[in-house]
């Protein structure tokens, strides 16, 4: 080789080996790009990037937290919602609980008794702790400590098809507002509109058909089963909702053995007239249904008040919403919270993933803030009337376990089994699991 | 054997035997150890309980229910599928033309992944948008759309039927195999000496597979006391726990409630089970075939 040759294959090379380092300083993520030193890596487990719907979402919140906190990489951890609290208490029993968890129903009362959970207490300013709700602060405690905040609010209210209503001759201006006028209304649409369900409620298999069945039980009870102490199964007033629910069942007013996804279904598709559901209904109806996907056609077609009132006298509905807790064994405490604290306050968070995937902020400064994307009537609904109604379900750390028999109580009576017996078996089952509950 | 022919041979499978101990033996001494404890995740216990839950076992009226839905869930689908698998097998042993073509769809139904037989079927049934409930209605058989899966009365035959779906194929390969190792002499001398087609099926063909017979339907009888991927997708062992099985509760104590101390215990008793009924089986394998 000429020594020419050798030089312009030498610069050649060079001139590649550089466009290679430009091309992978481009490709390497801006926080490797911009943090000092490598990356610290937190783990987030959570059911929205499981989910197809939220996916897309979740993503771009944690990617704007990355820009945000060069320092810091979100590795994603998806589990089915169905599968978080067995999942994440095998990760914790192998001293692999993830660093941040989106939780909700019960799940931090369970994952807590296993010591999984870091108090927030200790890294929460009062600032943020006054800005929300105290019963949603409620339903993150457990044994004395604050072991989750809400992430989103999206406790269950009562909805509405408008257009069903006029139909059976009902006014939809006029919805429900006591149990004795939903049953009437059922009556009135059962009679006019054969063919669709006047109400519906989830009956299959699983523990979060306990959640969706709670509001009416505390409709019907001051005191509903399992608080303060008391099992409650076999008082009146629980034998009153079981009551309701089996004539409800056997008078076909209502579908037996239907998921939520069964349900919504049928909502979406103009067989239902009213239900119990959470404000990212609207998102699901639009997506079976793309006849409702604008917003006008949405509100001419439906509506979302708060839980008529029962015997109870009171109308309130059940807290279910999605909340963010942050492992006791977190690798590093501080980047951990420096996620959750994001999670939870920051307007990116709430305009990328909270409010697309059909939430409400949890601050109300947020809520504030952010109106102008919750000016819809069924919104404003939550803002006003549901979220301030909202009381937290008695959970504690073996509720999954008393809820498979709560789910068969309600399977058996919705099936035409006796309502006393079969309350008085239930009562009898849970105080194998809770010897120290009263009756 | 001499005595260091025994040694070489004891070192020579040694290595096998550690491995199956160690696949086999330590898990089953273990539970069965946990059967003797209040292991508890959620609770946080793992003390020496004796037979404590054995007694609460006994006492627990869900297990007469999950007895009765293995013993139920394990025979009913069997017998179906026997039957159903025998015609077959009786239709295609007389086919000659296109037979390897029908004996290859007929088999599809056992190619098919169990969890997803189970997600087809549980689709079928939907109460909604179901093809079983359209079917009926369209018949007239039904006035509106039924939830098989959430009822009591429906929801265990619903299962029933996607076993025997399942299983169908099975038997009708097995017994088409043995149908078609019957000699043919013995066929000609019935037919000969008078024999209908009932007769020679009742004193000929049955008496020929008898062995077939027995071994096919137990180990379809195990394997159905064992199944988790069809149940559980279907009904969870709901409604009310009307199809709730030995598998379906041993994976709720363990996996969801975290409960292992009764769930081995319930584990246990269920290996007792299996064990009558392979000493069944074992009886059937081990038999000797009569003389014809």
């Amino acid at each position: 080789m000429m020594r020419n040759d050798f030089m312009a294959v030498t610069k050649r090379a060079a001139a590649a080996l550089a466009g290679t380092l430009a091309i992978l300083m481009f490709a390497i993520p801006s926080h490797a790009a911009s943090c000092a030193g490598r990356p610290q890596q937190i783990t987030f487990a959570n059911w929205a990037a499981a989910e197809t719907a939220t996916s897309k979402e979740v993503t771009a919140s944690i990617a704007a937290f990355e820009q945000a906190n060069p320092c810091i990489h979100v590795k994603m951890i998806a589990i089915p919602f169905a599968d978080m609290v067995s999942q994440l208490t095998v990760m914790t029993i192998g001293n692999n609980t993830p660093d941040v968890m989106e939780l909700s129903s019960g799940m931090p009362q369970a994952l807590a008794a296993q010591g999984a959970l870091a108090d927030l207490r200790g890294y929460a300013d009062k600032a943020l702790i006054s800005d929300i709700q105290p019963s949603m602060l409620q339903d993150g405690e457990a044994g004395g400590k604050l072991v989750a905040l809400p992430l989103s609010l999206t406790p269950h209210g009562f909805w509405y098809n408008k257009g069903l209503m006029t139909k059976a001759g009902l006014n939809p201006a006029h919805p429900p507002r006591t149990i004795a006028a939903l049953t009437h209304d059922i009556q009135v649409v059962k009679a006019k509109e054969p063919k669709v369900f006047p109400f519906a409620m989830m009956t299959s298999k699983g523990a979060y058909t306990v959640v969706v069945m709670w509001p009416w039980l505390q409709a019907f009870c001051k005191r509903p089963p399992m608080a303060d102490g008391h099992l409650g199964w076999t008082q009146p007033c629980t034998e009153q909702a079981f009551a309701w629910f089996q004539t409800l069942a056997k008078k076909h007013e209502m579908p037996v053995g239907n998921n939520m996804k069964d349900n919504r279904q049928l909502f979406a598709t103009d067989q239902i007239v009213f239900t119990l559901d959470g404000p990212y209904l609207r998102g699901i109806v639009s997506s079976i249904n793309p006849r409702y996907a604008a917003n006008a056609a949405f509100a001419a077609e439906f509506g979302a008040t708060t839980v008529p009132v029962g015997p109870n006298g009171v109308s309130h509905t059940a807290i279910d919403i999605h909340q963010i807790a942050m492992s006791a064994k977190a690798a590093d405490p501080k980047a951990a919270w420096t996620f959750l604290r994001f999670m939870v306050s920051s307007p990116a968070d709430m305009r990328d993933f909270i409010i697309p995937e059909g939430g409400l902020p949890p601050l109300t400064s947020l809520q504030q803030r952010f109106s102008a994307d919750l000016a819809q009537p069924y919104q404003q609904a939550w803002v006003k009337e549901i979220i301030p109604e909202a009381v937290p379900i008695p959970y504690n750390p073996t509720w999954y376990r008393a809820s498979n028999d709560m789910v068969n109580a309600l399977q058996r009576v919705v099936n035409g089994s006796n309502v006393k017996t079969t309350l008085a078996a239930l009562e009898a089952a849970l105080k194998r699991i809770y010897p120290h509950f009263r009756s | 054997m001499a005595r260091r022919d025994r040694g070489f041979a004891l070192a020579t499978i040694l290595p096998a035997l550690l491995v199956l101990a160690a696949i086999y033996v330590y898990p089953l001494l273990r539970t069965i150890g946990y059967s003797f404890t209040d292991y508890d995740l959620i609770n946080r216990t793992n003390h020496f309980v004796g037979f404590a839950n054995y007694v609460s076992l006994f006492s627990d009226p869900t297990f007469y229910t999950a007895l009765i839905n293995t013993l139920a869930l394990g025979i009913a689908p069997m017998l179906g599928a026997f039957l159903l698998g025998f015609t077959e097998a009786l239709v295609l042993n007389e086919i000659t033309a296109g037979s390897g073509i029908l004996r290859g769809l007929v088999l599809l139904p056992w190619v098919v992944p169990q969890v997803v037989i189970a997600f087809l079927f549980q689709f079928m049934y939907n109460p909604t948008v179901g093809v079983f409930n359209v079917i009926l209605k369209d018949l007239g058989i039904i006035r509106t759309f039924q939830p098989w899966l959430a009822h009591p009365a429906t929801a265990p035959a619903a299962v029933v039927l996607a076993y025997v779906w399942n299983e169908t194929p099975f038997f009708m390969l097995m017994l088409l195999a043995g149908l078609q190792s019957i000699p043919n002499e013995i066929i000609e001398a019935a037919v000969v000496d008078g024999a209908g087609w009932w007769q020679r099926l009742w004193f000929v063909t049955l008496p020929q597979l008898r062995r077939i017979i027995a071994i096919t339907t137990i180990l379809t009888v195990i394997w159905n006391f064992n199944n988790f991927t069809i149940i559980w997708p279907m009904t969870e062992g709901g409604p009310a726990n009307w199809t709730l099985t030995f598998s379906v509760w041993v994976y709720r104590q363990a996996f969801q409630d975290f409960n292992l101390g009764y769930a081995a215990t319930i584990g246990v008793l269920w290996l007792g089970l299996l064990l009558v009924v392979t000493g069944f089986y074992l009886r059937a394998i081990g038999g000797r075939d009569e003389a014809p």
